[in-house]
């Protein structure tokens, strides 16, 4: 069985959600911001720099906090016949009941301080969760997700899901 | 020494205090948002400059500023630090009123070496260094009146007017509606006398005043005039009523739902009754409609309790009497009134149960022990998604001894 049709097993949700998060300018290392050319990723906001990763940019990245170094890793797989899940994010239940029980994984936390979902930009404390992926082309993140809390779906125009935040509920 | 009152309010307070904690939100717009996370409470004063409103559904304030950054409202750390402003101030003065969770009055003794405006501009330099808080001061003759200065000079201003004079310019540019106390029914009232201003109030006739606005707005007419109608009050005044309830975290249709809510808010109710121990003899059970008026249910107790099984069978027939079949509720009220002060006597209607009492104390032992609601009613349990989340353990009506919100 093919790691495409293995994925077909499961109801995944590829729906988008938290479609961006945003770092302040200050967290990312210089040398991470020159190798990725973060620089057109940089916004302001009301005067402070940050950095967006959004799910629409390409390359499509993430960044990552393994082995206590912070590096940027491609997020999720926009190919629906690819040998990874369609999307950016996987409902850790899905994980959890064995969706890449074939391949070798390793949970991190995506530092952020904000995250973006259908236009409202909402506060993250520590992190979310996501998981790291190794496949043929290396590694790949996904944001782990959770069925949305009445909160957060009150926030975000009804989003059914939400990231699974880092010490911190939403 | 100059006795003046003092007056203190914290700057969009609890946008501020998220700010305190995390520095890196100072200057940008930011909406705080409320219970259901679906309306703004409060917001930073880059994020008034686009026009969000309190009160503004977040689906409008988002249209109004994309770039706002949403944050969930945590009152445990705003009531940290409101007393932590409240400590502040009690050092300038040995008298202070908790009025709000971001405002203060107290006796503002003026030192003989400062002027006030020296001294104010010391509490305002004083509250950002201690506590992080940018807050507004203003010294006047009257709390009334050092209140309206003090929204004259927000944001972070700090303002002492002590002549008549000065009184005078300022209150010209005050419309009535800005007194607390004075709605916009009450100014419908005053418009047809030219009365409009705070200015104009100060120089209508005093019996004008009283006919129109009864003794509390004859009161606020003597503020205005300088002389003290309300002193500071060191203590919460004894609670004429206690009330719990809220929203109801969405539209509810069905019976067991709202029955769920009216168990969690009497026992929210008695929390309240046990930590003041009072006894209430009446109970009102108020609800409102998504499509129709609210609708209320009263019943009067034979004898005061705060008995959880008194009060439930108390609040289920008022909430009969307040339960429109077939309406969409939104929110529900309980207010318990005629509150008694103990000691209780018993009576042939108020038997001891000991089995009863027993129970509900150690339901209170393990919920004071080991955490708020860790043992409940059964009949919440639909609602355990709301149990769950940390942040509705604690609400601004939790943090006692404010004279208002």
């Amino acid at each position: 069985m093919c790691d495409a049709d293995r994925f077909s097993n499961f109801k995944l949700r590829t729906r988008e959600m938290c479609t961006a998060i945003a770092l302040a300018r200050s967290e990312l290392p210089c040398e991470l911001v020159l190798k990725h050319r973060l620089g057109e990723r940089v916004h302001e906001r009301a005067g402070l720099a940050e950095i967006r990763f959004q799910w629409w940019q390409v390359p499509t990245l993430l960044p990552v906090r393994r082995d206590g170094r912070l590096e940027l890793v491609p997020w999720g797989s926009k190919s629906r016949r690819g040998p990874l899940p369609y999307g950016g994010w996987v409902d850790r239940e899905l994980v959890a009941d064995g969706l890449f029980a074939n391949s070798c994984t390793e949970e991190v936390v995506i530092p952020a301080n904000l995250g973006h979902q259908k236009g409202t930009w909402f506060l993250i404390v520590e992190g979310i969760k996501g998981i790291v992926v190794q496949s043929r082309f290396g590694p790949v993140v996904y944001i782990l997700t959770e069925p949305a809390s009445n909160y957060y779906r009150n926030m975000t125009e009804q989003s059914p899901m939400m990231p699974v935040f880092v010490n911190q509920v939403i | 020494m100059t006795a003046l009152v003092g007056f203190g309010d914290a700057d969009s307070f609890y946008s501020s205090a998220e700010a305190v904690r995390r520095p890196w939100l100072a200057g940008l717009p930011v909406g705080v948002l409320g219970n259901q996370g679906a309306c703004v409470i409060a917001r930073s004063y880059p994020m008034k400059k686009f026009g969000v409103k309190v009160g503004e559904p977040i689906w409008d304030a988002k249209k109004k500023c994309p770039d706002g950054i949403y944050v969930k409202r945590d009152f445990r750390w705003y009531e940290t630090l409101s007393r932590r402003m409240l400590a502040e101030v009690s050092t300038f003065s040995p008298r202070v009123e908790y009025y709000s969770i971001d405002e203060f009055f107290w006796e503002g003794h003026i030192p003989g070496d400062h002027t006030p405006q020296q001294t104010a501009e010391a509490v305002r330099a004083h509250i950002q260094r201690t506590t992080g808080l940018p807050m507004t001061v203003a010294y006047a003759r009257t709390r009334t009146l050092a209140k309206l200065f003090a929204d004259t000079a927000k944001p972070f201003g700090a303002v002492a007017v002590e002549d008549s004079a000065h009184e005078v310019e300022l209150l010209a540019n005050i419309p009535v509606t800005e007194i607390a106390g004075i709605a916009r029914r009450s100014a419908i009232k005053l418009e047809p006398h030219g009365i409009r201003t705070c200015l104009d109030l100060r120089n209508a006739s005093g019996l004008l005043v009283q006919r129109l606005l009864t003794v509390t707005g004859h009161d606020i007419w003597r503020e205005l005039n300088g002389y003290r109608a309300t002193p500071i009050r060191t203590a919460r005044t004894p609670h004429k009523m206690l009330a719990r309830g809220g929203s109801l975290a969405g539209r509810v249709t069905d019976a067991f739902t709202l029955y769920g809510w009216l168990v969690r808010n009497v026992e929210r109710l008695i929390e309240e009754l046990q930590f003041h121990e009072v006894r209430p003899s009446t109970l009102m059970v108020s609800v409102s409609y998504f499509e129709d008026n609210s609708a209320a249910g009263v019943v009067h107790l034979s004898v005061p309790s705060d008995r959880f099984d008194i009060l439930l069978d108390a609040a289920k027939h008022g909430l009969r009497q307040a339960w429109r079949s077939g309406r969409t509720a939104t929110h529900m009220h309980l207010i318990a009134s005629g509150l008694r002060r103990g000691p209780w006597q018993q009576s042939l209607f108020d038997p001891p149960d000991v089995k009863l009492e027993a129970l509900a104390r150690v339901k209170r032992d393990i919920n004071e022990l080991y955490g708020r609601w860790k043992v409940r009613s059964a009949a919440t349990l639909f609602a355990n998604d709301w149990y769950e989340d940390p942040a509705n353990e604690h609400e601004v009506c939790d943090i006692r001894g404010k004279f208002c919100f």
